[in-house]
């Protein structure tokens, strides 16, 4: 059926349900127009002000020069990049980025000769950390630490407006001209601060009285169908409720909702690989815990594009008495398990050397 | 924009199902009796992602054949290419993230149209989300107070 033009169409992320000529000569249209107002300022800034005044008009010209050429350069690079985008199929396109990249190749040597495959993140993050018990210490997920820095960031703004508000109203309170509705309207803000400061002291405490969490493991990167050994260490001064260490698999997606960008998460696997209940961690005295843990044999390797992700994670988590419940999450990397067997690993790198 | 002569696009082995490392064989012509004009041919061993999050695609393996008056492109004729497989990414068919991999021609017609044919295949053995990875979710249950 042949294309007709619509005047509303649904987007659904880069997919659209209309045709795609409409909205590439709009994109054409508003790049020609940004170029075409770039150059006009450029003339008018050149040509009216800088060769016709002479020396008397100032600094500012040439400051004000930078946003013409703004223009003029990002309506270039939009343009030639839409045309790019028209003359070039997708294929082509991504078989030039590969080439310039270097990122497609089948595997190649990584740092200090680790292996370094296509779509799989590489594993030095972890390797480069040598364990007390075990070959390999985990770095922990970084997610955690910016939970704390958010809310550190969020308390210390909130409380410094409101406490410009508050000094305001004391200070007119103080004069004997009170502004009640003003005064009456801050409580709320006052007890949201408040309220940020609570929970930015519960979570500075947490992580103070929950102490450290150390996990080892044996190999690195870790692959399917093949078991190895963890360790996990404890410190703090805590009565445990339950205390767990798990190996959970999960899908991330990155897709656009609108003018939104969403992530969406699915876990696939889930294995308990060490789980003890009520005791005490002194601070004196590590809880330390030994554990065997598998990856499934038919199980997806670790995978990593733009949008999409399947991420292998060693959580550790449990509750305290008084403190509730915590987790931390460690990040491991399971590769594919031929990807690890050695002649075709130097296969695939005498390959890759030829093709460099 | 698919419209376009009949493709014929093949691979030389019995089943879909390739190892890493393996050669991945094939051919591809268009069925016609008579001479068919086509500007550009592009042939690609490709991974995209497909589910819930955006389209994710990267070519692993590109030819590009262009008619020209010196080497007419004859697209009757079978035209083969070989590829060796890499060891990543698996095919995978997860719940919200799918890693597929295809063999992909496109042909550019004199008028500006473009036929695409696609021929998929699965690289390794992983198992799809659903059966084979399972939340096995034990401890919580026993673990909770």
């Amino acid at each position: 059926m042949p294309s007709r033009l619509r005047l509303f169409v649904k987007k659904r992320g880069t997919r659209r349900t209309g045709a795609r000529w409409p909205g590439m000569l709009g994109e054409a249209v508003l790049f020609l127009g940004l170029i075409a107002i770039g150059a006009y300022g450029l003339y008018w800034l050149i040509g009216g002000v800088l060769l016709a005044e002479g020396s008397r008009h100032g600094w500012w010209p040439w400051l004000a020069i930078v946003i013409p050429i703004a223009l003029v350069g990002y309506g270039l690079m939009g343009l030639v990049l839409l045309l790019w985008q028209n003359v070039a199929s997708s294929e082509r396109r991504a078989a030039v980025v590969q080439k310039a990249t270097e990122w497609e190749l089948p595997v190649g040597p990584g740092k200090a000769g680790r292996i370094s495959l296509p779509a799989v993140p590489p594993v030095d993050a972890v390797m480069d950390s040598p364990g007390v018990r075990l070959a390999y210490r985990l770095p922990i997920d970084a997610a955690s630490g910016w939970v704390s820095f958010t809310m550190a960031a969020v308390c210390l703004v909130w409380n410094s407006l409101v406490a410009i508000f508050v000094y305001r109203v004391i200070q007119q309170h103080i004069e004997g001209r009170p502004n009640w509705l003003l005064t009456w309207l801050m409580v709320p803000f006052v007890l949201a601060g408040v309220w940020t400061l609570v929970a930015l002291a519960r979570q500075l405490a947490l992580e103070i009285v929950i102490g450290t969490t150390r996990v080892e493991v044996s190999h690195h990167p870790l692959y399917p169908g093949g078991t190895f050994q963890g360790f996990v260490s404890q410190t703090g001064r805590l009565h445990v409720r339950w205390f767990q260490v798990q190996l959970v698999c999960e899908e991330q997606a990155v897709y656009q909702q609108g003018t939104d960008t969403r992530r969406a998460t699915s876990r696939v696997y889930r294995a308990t690989l060490f789980s003890q209940r009520k005791f005490d961690i002194r601070p004196q005295q590590a809880f330390d815990a030994d554990f065997t843990f598998s990856v499934p044999a038919s199980a997806m390797h670790s995978f990593v594009s733009g949008h999409n992700g399947v991420i292998w994670t060693l959580v550790v988590r449990g509750r305290m008495a008084r403190w509730g419940e915590f987790e931390r999450r460690f990040p491991v990397y399971v590769y594919p398990a031929r990807s690890l067997d050695t002649p075709l690993r130097e296969s695939f790198i005498a390959r890759a050397g030829k093709t460099l | 924009m698919t419209t376009g002569p009949p493709i014929r696009l093949k691979l030389d082995a019995a089943s879909a199902n390739y190892q890493p490392g393996e050669r991945l064989t094939g051919r591809f012509l268009v069925e016609s009796t008579s001479p068919v004009s086509v500007r550009a041919a592009e042939l690609s061993v490709l991974w995209y992602t497909a589910g819930k999050g955006e389209e994710d695609m990267a070519v692993h393996h590109f030819e590009r054949l262009v008619d020209d008056a010196a080497m007419p492109l004859d697209l009757r004729v079978p035209h083969r290419f070989a590829t060796v497989l890499p060891a990543s990414p698996l095919s995978y068919d997860g719940r919200i993230v799918k890693v597929c991999w295809c063999v992909r021609l496109r042909l550019f017609m004199p008028q500006g149209q473009e036929a695409v044919s696609e021929l998929p295949f699965r690289l390794g053995e992983v198992a799809t989300a659903d059966d084979g990875q399972h939340e096995e979710s034990t401890g919580p249950a026993a673990a909770h107070d």
